[in-house]
């Protein structure tokens, strides 16, 4: 079938690798990458028990592209890798750019399947005609820079693509991702944890068949029209000027940036001043970059701290590498209140080096940080951890960077606690210094952490409470009330309503579809960016007409939001399978009973109107709003009977 | 009369020429079908594009045997032509800038300018300007570009 590759199965614990190609069937239902993966993962605990550890051999570490990843559509390829969670013990997955995906899917390559526990260190190696797994144990204990550089150093090919873990994932970090060439991290919920686990340390592709293409005349006009798109959108010059650090000005325009553990949602002006792009741009920055191959938008940057920039700068100069996003800029900028663009771009790279979720450390930090300033923490604490008496202070450099070890490398009592989802962090806590902690905690369903501020938006606030992978900004979508898109609202919705910021009308109907949107750029296997963050600049038809150039399916944008859709019922499903339930929709206490402080926004909190928004949201998604669980009538009329009957005999659907 | 020129600083490493160029000449999209390649400097952090520079005294010309290279005198290009081409790669040691690449099948890729709109320029990402201190043009461009020769 033209467009598309095969699906590889690796038992790691036998060694057999199993080929076979994606039927026509499975590409019409799940379109691709997160769909695709989602099926298989759904497929794969019909035969295993859902209820395992996850860290058990009989986890199921999945990959894949989507069909429009890795060509010349314009839009980036994004690899997905879907799993159950280490991290929150229900459905996981997380995305990433990089080469690792496209080098894969020009090898013929789809979606790789892998289970079993290999009995030493490996790496499986892909290329064009054969499929190896190969001893890594001269790789095992490195970080991931130097993982790639040692494999590079004769061993694969220089264009080869990498995906690997670190120490974090090794010494088993529930939150420890997998990093991919050059440096773009599959962040959130522990896939490295889960590579850890198998004794994987790396998958290494290199392909030289390319994605054969049905009509290549169709699929010239179709990406000319998709560039064009690019170009015409007034807001794409400030996304490929400063990538997602643009978000530092605007929210702190719009009281978005969430400061010190989100006691506040207002960084002080002078603090801003040296976090923004402008400093940055003037400072550090060397060029623009593509993070993934086919993207023309290029919204990821290289940089180098030379020494000079700042106080810290000068014991952390060294080599060109890659920049900071939005996210870690919010975690240990604004989160810890380091506000110093070096040093904020060397724990970025540490992070990705020791192959842990600087997402998840970053929002870890800044709770412990508050908790020493509430004097719940104190030196007796430091010093048993660490030997000696150490501050936790906000703004202390120091102490971020150890701790950040700690945890990589489990070094102290400290690292294992921090080692586990902030909930869990703040149980330990609870337990070793017998003062409640849990009033401070910023997190959102499965105790994920974030760092943005959420309560004046409720999209968002909606979003952090259902996502199916717990906590986390990509499974929604918060163009539309954090930039006032009423025009997005009344394409969507037939009113403005969800577009009028700070306010909770239409909010929970605009996160469900919001959902089902992101969800079809995901099974593209393309980036966000662009498509779902202006759905009217990048419409869908743009992208029916790519695909259906590329694999001759002829498809209406209608078909592509249902197969998004499904792909959104298939992760519901699988959450409802382990007994996840309405309560478990939930925000910290934080988000539900502190009011909002700043200008704009002021005075909200998620508890006033996050009921009423879930009602709207289980309703759009035509799910039951008592109990969260799927429906017959919506699984069926997404043309997934097989799943709604699996349900049914676990009692598991409404 | 115009060729392909590269602006320095400015390829953010999309391949998204190689990918265009292949779905172009060869109908399936493939970087190691392109005749155009992007190099990735790890120690810079950066991606260079390689390209044929059609050039006045042209080195593959003079040391192909079977004459299949040649330069058209009114348009500059220097093309293949695969009838002729043994497939010897006497053409690809003799390009000063490595420009020329050799398919996985082993036949030669050699870039004829589109016939005066090539589509690495096309698709060339377009940066906005002052994007970076180290930009060539403020103004913003993209790294590859079709101009004048010499210009």
């Amino acid at each position: 079938m033209n467009g598309y590759g095969d699906i590889v199965r690796i038992d790691l614990s036998s060694g057999s690798v199993k080929r076979e190609p994606i039927t026509a069937g499975v590409a019409k239902r799940f379109l691709g990458g997160m769909g695709i993966n989602d099926w298989l993962l759904w497929n794969h605990f019909l035969s295993v028990d859902p209820h395992i550890d996850p860290l058990s051999e009989h986890n199921v570490l999945i990959a894949g592209l989507g069909p429009l990843g890795a060509t010349g559509f314009g839009l980036g390829s994004k690899m997905k890798f879907t799993f159950k969670s280490p991290a929150t013990g229900f459905f996981g997955d997380s995305t990433s750019g990089g080469n690792f995906a496209s080098q894969m899917r020009w090898a013929g390559v789809d979606h790789l399947v892998i289970t079993g526990k290999a009995k030493k260190p490996v790496y499986i190696y892909i290329t064009d005609s054969n499929i190896e797994i190969r001893d890594a144990q001269h790789l095992w204990g490195l970080g991931t820079h130097e993982t790639v550089k040692k494999l590079r150093s004769g061993e694969v090919p220089s264009r080869a693509g990498i995906a690997c873990i670190g120490p974090a994932g090794e010494n088993g970090v529930r939150y420890a991702c997998i990093v991919v060439t050059e440096e773009r991290a599959a962040g959130r919920t522990g896939s490295g944890c889960i590579a850890g686990s198998k004794n994987l340390k790396a998958i290494v592709a290199h392909g030289t068949k390319g994605v054969s293409v049905h009509d290549p005349a169709a699929a010239f006009a179709a990406a000319e029209r998709i560039f064009e798109a690019i170009d015409s959108d007034p807001l794409v010059s400030v996304f490929k000027k400063n990538g997602t650090l643009n978000m530092v000005d605007f929210y702190d325009a719009i009281g978005g940036n969430a400061y010190r553990n989100n006691q506040f949602s207002k960084v002080p002006d002078e603090k801003i001043a040296v976090m923004s792009p402008n400093w940055y741009t003037a400072n550090m920055k060397l060029r623009d970059l593509a993070c993934s191959p086919g993207c023309t938008f290029g919204c990821d940057s290289s940089c180098q701290i030379k020494g000079g920039e700042t106080t810290l700068a000068r014991r952390l100069s060294g080599p060109i590498g890659g920049s900071p996003e939005y996210f870690t800029i919010a975690t240990f900028g604004m989160g810890c209140d380091i506000p110093d663009f070096p040093a904020i771009t060397h724990l970025h790279r540490t992070c990705n080096d020791y192959g842990m979720d600087l997402g998840e450390i970053g929002g870890i930090i800044p709770f412990l940080m508050e908790l020493w300033e509430r004097g719940i923490l104190k030196e007796e604490h430091t010093r048993a951890w660490f030997g000696e008496p150490l501050s936790l202070e906000w703004g202390n450099f120091d102490a971020v960077e150890r701790i950040v070890r700690a945890v990589a490398f489990q070094e102290n009592e400290l690292g294992k606690i921090c080692s586990q989802n902030i909930e869990r962090v703040a149980e330990a806590l609870e337990k070793i210094t017998d003062l409640p902690t849990t009033q401070y905690l910023v997190c959102g369903k499965g105790g994920n952490s974030f760092h943005e501020e959420i309560r004046s938006f409720p999209i968002w606030a909606v979003n952090f409470a259902v996502a199916s992978r717990g906590c986390d900004h990509l499974k929604g979508l918060n163009i539309i009330d954090k930039g006032f898109r009423q025009d997005i609202s009344t394409e969507w919705l037939g009113k403005p309503d969800a577009g009028v910021g700070y306010t909770p009308d239409l909010k929970g109907a605009a996160s469900a579809l919001a959902e089902n949107y992101v969800a079809m750029i995901n099974c593209l296997g393309i980036c966000i960016f662009r498509p779902a963050t202006d759905p009217l600049c990048m419409p869908p038809r743009l992208l029916a007409g790519a695909y259906t150039a590329l694999t001759g399916i002829p498809v209406t944008v209608e078909q592509l939001l249902r197969a998004g859709e499904r792909a959104c019922n298939l992760e519901k499903a699988f959450n409802s399978r382990l007994g996840l339930r309405r309560k478990d929709d939930r925000l910290s206490a934080r988000w539900m009973n502190e009011p909002v402080t700043f200008e704009y926004g002021q005075g909200m909190k998620a508890g006033d109107y996050l009921a009423g928004l879930l009602d709207e949201y289980y309703e759009r998604h035509g799910w039951d709003k008592h109990t969260a669980l799927p429906t017959r009538k919506t699984l069926e009329s997404l043309d997934l009977k097989d799943v709604a009957d699996v349900l049914e005999k676990e009692k598991a659907i409404a | 009369m115009k060729t392909l020129s590269v602006v320095p600083n400015l390829c953010i490493g999309c391949h998204e020429c190689e990918l265009m160029c292949s779905l172009k000449y060869s109908g399936v999209f493939n970087p190691a079908l392109a005749r155009v390649r992007v190099e990735y400097d790890p120690k810079e952090n950066c991606y260079n594009p390689v390209i044929c520079m059609h050039c006045d005294e042209p080195a593959c010309a003079e040391v192909c045997p079977a004459d299949a290279l040649a330069r058209d005198e009114a348009t500059g290009v220097v093309t293949l032509d695969p009838e002729k081409c043994t497939l010897c790669l006497a053409c690809v040691d003799a390009c000063p800038y490595n420009a020329i690449n050799v398919a996985p099948d082993g036949t030669i890729l050699k870039c004829d300018l589109c016939g005066g709109n090539p589509t690495c320029v096309r698709f060339c990402s377009k940066r906005p300007e002052m994007s970076s201190p180290l930009m060539a043009n403020p103004e913003g461009a993209t790294a590859l570009v079709f101009v004048e020769r010499g210009a």
